[in-house]
């Protein structure tokens, strides 16, 4: 925070045009400051989307870090868990400075206000498919991520530096048990990692959300907390991870090919209607997971109530 | 290593082992105390380590055959070959309580095993590494009994704890083909005098009885039906190709 | 975060007011906090035992990673995180 220039929204602009008018000039906001309450919902919409989705999926990873093969691919598996939990915190303990409760945050997912991102309503079903879908959804967090680090409000955009460093160890760590598997692992886990490949491809893809003509309602360019398109990031995403699905052996996308006037990749179409569909309703692994959730964080309710009934100590 | 230390090494592994394990997985279950989750997380990559350090000790030698044996150990063996001490053969993720009581006398145990093989040469070095840690956690696990300890309704269902928990501490220090130098009894005298001293302050239900329990000769712990499924399912890929290994 | 002194005082406005003006004088600062010393708790952790901890947790780094990458003969892109 030392050292970085400081943008100052001015007192004369504490009213909404004038806060918008700061804001589409480049303006950053910090915490503290004067902001209209759509602009802070704004906020805290998208983070409360990113926090919920780093801890609701933990009991996937629960189980895969049990079953992993040996003790050395454990190891990585645990640090992740505990990357994880550490994301959903930091952002959670911002949204508490915005007034939004991690109690709050809990329920609304589990009252069905915030839904899962698209890739995380389907199962992994082998050890080789792990490491696919690591890759690739993780892959497609790290581009969002890195967009949000550039957004207007600025103690968000340190928490997405802070997580980004350690999505950056998932990634590697995935690209390489990836790697491991094609080229050490038996004819089996090539095609378990190749075909968790081509399968996550076309999940991953949907991960940055519908382009924007079948958008509705947020107008997030005035807010500018996210500031690039779900297709520009779609798009980086493809530019990324297309050489590295490539160099393990799998073709994602017949249809894929870039303009070469314009750079852009062309894709297979992707079915919006399903992916709608989807979003808002409960897969069998969703339901798996809310029933996880709901009974360790019910379990938790005594030992919460406990503590802060406890007198502060002299 | 000194061959009269294995038995106690492979023992003090398979504890630290699924320690760990319980603790990262109980880091993955949703609560509002996510700073609770993350103090669970970094404990048990503490204990990963820790059992890293003593199969590196099981399994010395050249790196990539080192690691080798140390998976074929965990994974080729049967549930019932494993040494880990009853209180280690529960999972508890559904009952914080019972965690916390598990955790805290596991701790003061370590606490009491680190102390005694602080005086053994081989392991001397591992131990000091090991003593700074547990120290952290057990402070850790005290303040979480201290603190629940003074709550009307949090320290009853301590006290259902520990009355659940008091089969499972019989045979905590046995070690199987232990060397005679291996006191047992002493051990878990020092155990009970430690976690007394936790206790006594909080007058907990069941406290006395399992302090009592705590301080006698160990005898062998139940059947934990649960655990030997649980090693089961964690070494299922494993065994479904042995050969698919790969090494990195 | 630094921390620059104390002042005393009777309520978290006042104590603003003196330390801004007191502190001022030393150097500029972004942001000024006072916290009451009764809600202060304190840990001195020891650096260079955390130091060995970090360094022995190498595969939560992904140097790690591309270095067993490199050795088998792959070259993993750079991944951008800015």
């Amino acid at each position: 925070m030392m050292g970085e220039p400081v943008h100052r929204l001015p007192p004369s602009m504490e009213d909404v045009d004038g806060f918008v008018a700061y804001i589409q000039a480049g303006g950053k906001v910090e915490a503290g400051d004067w902001m209209p309450e759509e602009y802070k919902n704004e906020v805290i919409k998208i983070a409360s989307f990113q926090a919920i989705l780093e801890v609701v999926p933990m009991p996937l990873f629960r189980r895969w870090m049990y079953m992993a093969p040996t003790l050395w691919r454990r190891r990585p598996l645990l640090g992740k868990i505990q990357d994880e939990v550490g994301h959903c915190h930091i952002t959670a303990r911002m949204l508490e400075d915005l007034g939004k409760s991690r109690e709050e945050l809990f329920s609304d997912y589990l009252e069905g206000r915030i839904h899962l991102n698209y890739p995380f309503k389907f199962p992994v079903d082998s050890w080789g498919e792990l490491p696919a879908f690591l890759l690739l959804t993780n892959s497609a967090a790290v581009v969002q991520f890195r967009s949000l680090a550039h957004g207007s409000y600025l103690p968000y955009c340190r928490v997405m530096k802070k997580i980004m460093r350690e999505e950056s160890f998932h990634f590697y760590h995935a690209l390489q048990l990836c790697h491991e598997l094609v080229t050490e692992g038996t004819p089996r886990q090539r095609s378990q990692v190749q075909e968790g490949l081509a399968k996550w491809w076309h999940i991953a893809i949907y991960q940055f959300g519908p382009p924007e003509h079948l958008t509705k309602g947020r107008d997030w360019r005035k807010w500018r907390v996210k500031v690039d398109e779900n297709e520009t990031l779609r798009q980086q995403w493809i530019s990324m991870l297309y050489p590295i699905v490539r160099s393990l052996g799998v073709e994602p996308d017949p249809n894929l090919e870039r303009d070469p006037d314009t750079g852009e990749w062309r894709y297979s179409p992707l079915d919006w209607d399903r992916f709608f569909h989807l979003i808002r309703q409960r897969t069998p692994l969703e339901e798996w997971y809310v029933e996880e959730f709901k009974r360790s964080y019910e379990n938790d309710q005594w030992a919460l109530k406990a503590l802060k009934e406890l007198p502060l100590a002299a | 290593m000194r061959a009269d230390l294995e038995p106690i090494v492979r023992a003090w592994a398979d504890d630290e082992i699924f320690f760990a394990t319980y603790l990262l997985g109980r880091s993955c279950g949703a609560s509002p105390d996510l700073e609770k989750i993350l103090a669970m997380a970094s404990i048990g990559q503490d204990e990963f380590g820790h059992a890293e350090l003593l199969l590196g000790l099981l399994f010395p030698g050249p790196d990539v055959e080192r690691r080798r044996d140390k998976e074929r150990y965990f994974f080729e063996r049967e549930p019932s070959d494993f040494r880990n001490s009853s209180l280690l053969k529960l999972e508890l993720l559904d009952d914080w309580a019972a965690f916390v009581v598990r955790a805290f006398l596991y701790e003061e145990a370590e606490s009491v095993r680190v102390g005694r093989l602080s005086e053994v040469e081989d392991l001397a070095g591992i131990v000091a590494i090991m003593e700074r840690e547990e120290e952290e956690h057990r402070r850790y696990w005290r303040w979480w009994m201290t603190s629940l300890g003074r709550h009307p309704e949090a320290r009853q269902r301590l006290g259902s704890a520990i009355e659940l928990l008091l089969p499972y501490v019989t045979d905590t220090f046995w070690v199987k083909d232990a060397p005679t130098w291996w006191d047992p009894a002493t051990l878990r005298r020092q155990w009970a005098e430690s976690v007394a001293k936790v206790l006594a302050p909080l007058s907990l239900p069941h406290a006395d009885s399992l302090l009592s329990e705590m301080a006698s000769e160990p005898t062998p712990g139940p059947d934990v039906s649960s655990f030997w499924e649980f090693v089961r399912e964690q070494q299922r890929i494993y065994r479904s190709d042995p050969e698919a290994i790969t090494w990195g | 975060m630094q921390h620059v002194g104390s002042v005393r005082a009777p309520d978290p406005e006042s104590a603003l007011e003196a330390a801004y003006h007191i502190f001022l004088r030393l150097d500029t600062f972004e942001r000024l906090w006072v916290v009451d010393r009764r809600f202060i708790a304190e840990m001195i952790p020891d650096a260079e035992w955390d130091r060995r901890r970090i360094q022995e947790t190498e595969f939560r780094r992904p140097s790690f990673y591309v270095r067993k990458l490199a050795a088998a003969g792959y070259t993993p892109p750079k991944l951008s995180t800015g």
